[in-house]
C-alpha cells in the first residue's frame, strides 16, 4: 500500500488564481483554431473503392442491364431486399430481369450480392443518399438502380482486384 | 408629470423592455457560437446568414412545442412558476441608468426609467424574488429533480445573496447614496475613479456572487443537467420552458447592467470630455458605452461557463460561507475605516 500525502497548500495557491487564468486563456486561445467539423452538404467524404453505399445495377453499352435474372443475390442477400422475375429475350445473353427490386429500408449494404453476382452486374455503389420521407420511395425498381459503368468503374477494378486471388 | 416626461419614459420603457429582450435573442445565439468555437465547432449557422437569424426559429419551435402539464403538477402554480421567475429580471432593468441625461425643450429627461433613491436596495430585493420562481416551479413540478433543483436554489440564493449586498456595502460607502444613478454619477470624473480600482476586493467578490445568483457555471447547482437532469425546469416545456429560459438570461443582463453601473463606472468613458460632443449625441455615446460594457461582461460570463466545471454543492456552501462573506465582511470593514479616516 502506497500512502500518498496530499500537497499542502499555500493561501495564494488555494486563490487557484494562476489555474482560473490559464483555464480562461486555454478556452480562449481554441476560439480561432481550425473547425474540426465538416460542414456535410457542402463539404463530402471523398469516395474511395472500399466505401459501401447501396447497390446498383450495371448497364451494358447497348443499355440494358447486364443481369441475366438468376437470382443468386436474391438468394445470398441476408435481410431479404432483394426481389427479382426474370424473362426470356431474344438476345446474345437469353434472359433479363423483368423486376427488379431493391427494399432500402431493408438493403443492410453488406455487399452480398456483388460477391454472389457471376455477371458483375450488381455492384455496391457509392451512393449513401437515400433519405426520404416515404418508405415506398426507397424500394428502388430497375429504373433507379441501373446506371452506366463508368460511374461504378473503381468499384469494379476493386472486386476485380480482391476476387483475383480466388483465381487459380 | 409633463406631456414631454410621459413620452419619455414611454420609450424608455419601450427601449429598454425591447433591449433586454433583443439581448436575450443576441445571447442565445453568443453562447451556442462562442461555446462551439470553443470546441472546434461551428455551432448554428445554417438560419441565415452566419446562423444569425436562429434565435427567431429557436423562438418559434418553442412556441409551436406541445405545452404538457404533469399529471402530478400542482397547476396553479406550475403555470405561475414561470411569470415569477422572469417578472423580476425584467422589473430589475427599469431602475437601471444607462446614461447621464438628455435635455428635451426645457426638461432634462435622465436616462433611466425611474430614478429610484433606494435603487440598489431596490435591485437586491427584486433580484432576490425570482428565486420564488424557481422553488415553486420545482416543488410544484411534482418531480424529485425539479424539487431539489428548487431547493439548490433557494439554498445558494440565500448564502451568495449576503455576500452580493455587503460587496455593494463598500461602493454604497464610497458613493455616499443608494441611487444608481448617483453612484455612477461618482465615478464619472476619471477611470481611477471606477469602483473597480477603488475596490478591488468588493468587485471581485461581486462578480463571484452575481454568477452564483443568476445560477450560471461554475454555480448552477438549480440546473445542474448532468445531476438533476433540468433542475427546476426538468418539467416544463414550450413556452413556459421558454420563459425561465428568457428570465435566466434578462437576470444575467440585469446583473451585468448592476456590475457595470456599480463598478465599471456606468456609461462613464474615459476620453469622452475631450471628444467635446453635447446633448443628444452624448447621451447616445453614453448609452452605447454602457451597452458595450455590459456586452464585455457578458461575454466574460459565457466564458467563464464554458471554461470551469461546476462546483459540488458543499464546495459551493463552503465557499459562500466560510471564504466569501468573512472576506465581504473584512471589506467592508476596511472601506468603512478608510472612509472614516478620509484616505478614500
Amino acid at each position: 500500500m502506497v500512502l500518498v500525502k496530499a500537497k499542502k497548500l499555500s493561501v495564494w495557491e488555494k486563490l487557484f488564481f494562476w489555474p482560473l487564468v490559464k483555464g480562461l486563456w486555454a478556452t480562449f486561445s481554441q476560439i480561432f483554431r481550425k473547425k474540426v467539423t465538416r460542414l456535410y452538404p457542402e463539404e463530402r467524404l471523398e469516395t474511395f473503392p472500399e466505401m459501401k453505399g447501396h447497390p446498383v445495377l450495371v448497364r451494358r453499352p447497348d443499355g440494358k442491364p447486364r443481369c441475366v435474372a438468376c437470382g443468386l443475390c436474391e438468394f445470398a442477400c441476408p435481410p431479404r431486399a432483394i426481389y427479382i422475375e426474370g424473362h426470356e429475350i431474344d438476345d446474345d445473353i437469353e434472359r433479363a430481369p423483368e423486376l427488379f427490386e431493391i427494399d432500402n429500408t431493408r438493403c443492410i449494404q453488406c455487399g452480398f450480392c456483388e460477391e454472389a453476382c457471376p455477371k458483375e452486374a450488381i455492384v455496391i455503389s457509392h451512393r449513401v443518399e437515400f433519405a426520404s420521407e416515404k418508405r415506398e420511395d426507397l424500394i428502388y425498381d430497375l429504373e433507379t438502380l441501373l446506371v452506366d459503368e463508368h460511374e461504378v468503374q473503381d468499384r469494379l477494378d476493386y472486386i476485380r482486384k480482391t476476387f483475383e486471388r480466388w483465381k487459380t | 408629470m409633463s406631456t414631454v416626461q410621459l413620452i419619455a419614459t414611454i420609450v424608455k420603457v419601450l427601449v429598454v423592455f425591447g433591449a433586454s429582450l433583443g439581448s436575450v435573442a443576441v445571447l442565445v445565439y453568443l453562447e451556442r457560437r462562442v461555446s462551439a468555437f470553443m470546441q472546434w465547432r461551428y455551432g448554428p449557422n445554417r438560419v441565415g446568414p452566419f446562423g444569425l437569424l436562429q434565435p427567431i426559429a429557436d423562438l418559434t419551435k418553442l412556441m409551436f412545442k406541445e405545452d404538457i402539464i404533469p399529471r402530478e403538477a400542482y397547476k396553479l402554480f406550475f403555470v405561475l412558476a414561470p411569470v415569477m421567475a422572469m417578472a423580476p429580471s425584467f422589473m430589475m432593468m427599469a431602475v437601471v441608468p444607462f446614461g447621464d441625461a438628455i435635455v428635451v425643450g426645457e426638461e432634462t429627461v435622465p436616462l433611466v426609467i425611474a430614478d429610484v433613491g433606494m435603487g440598489v436596495l431596490f435591485l437586491l430585493a427584486i433580484g432576490s424574488l425570482s428565486v420564488y420562481g424557481l422553488s415553486i416551479a420545482g416543488w410544484s413540478s411534482g418531480s424529485k429533480f425539479s424539487l431539489m433543483g428548487g431547493m439548490r436554489a433557494t439554498a445558494q440564493m440565500i448564502s451568495y445573496e449576503l455576500t452580493l449586498g455587503l460587496a455593494i456595502v463598500g461602493v454604497l460607502l464610497l458613493g455616499d447614496s443608494f441611487s444608481l444613478r448617483e453612484i455612477a454619477l461618482a465615478q464619472t470624473s476619471g477611470i481611477l475613479e471606477w469602483n473597480i480600482f477603488q475596490q478591488p476586493l468588493g468587485f471581485v467578490l461581486f462578480l463571484i456572487a452575481i454568477f452564483a445568483e443568476t445560477n450560471r457555471l461554475p454555480f448552477d447547482m438549480p440546473e445542474a443537467e448532468s445531476e438533476l437532469v433540468s433542475g427546476y425546469h426538468t418539467e416544463y416545456s414550450s413556452m413556459k420552458f421558454a420563459f425561465f429560459f428568457m428570465g435566466e438570461y434578462v437576470a444575467m443582463v440585469a446583473g451585468s447592467s448592476l456590475m457595470v453601473v456599480l463598478f465599471l463606472g456606468g456609461w462613464h468613458l474615459p476620453f469622452v470630455g475631450s471628444l467635446g460632443i453635447e446633448g443628444w449625441l452624448l447621451g447616445l455615446v453614453q448609452a452605447v458605452s454602457f451597452a458595450l460594457k455590459v456586452f464585455v461582461i457578458l461575454m466574460f460570463f459565457i466564458h467563464v461557463r464554458w471554461t470551469l466545471p461546476r462546483f459540488r454543492y458543499d464546495q459551493l456552501m463552503a465557499l459562500g460561507w466560510k471564504i466569501l462573506l468573512p472576506l465581504a465582511l473584512l471589506n467592508v470593514l476596511v472601506t468603512a475605516v478608510l472612509v472614516v479616516y478620509g484616505i478614500l
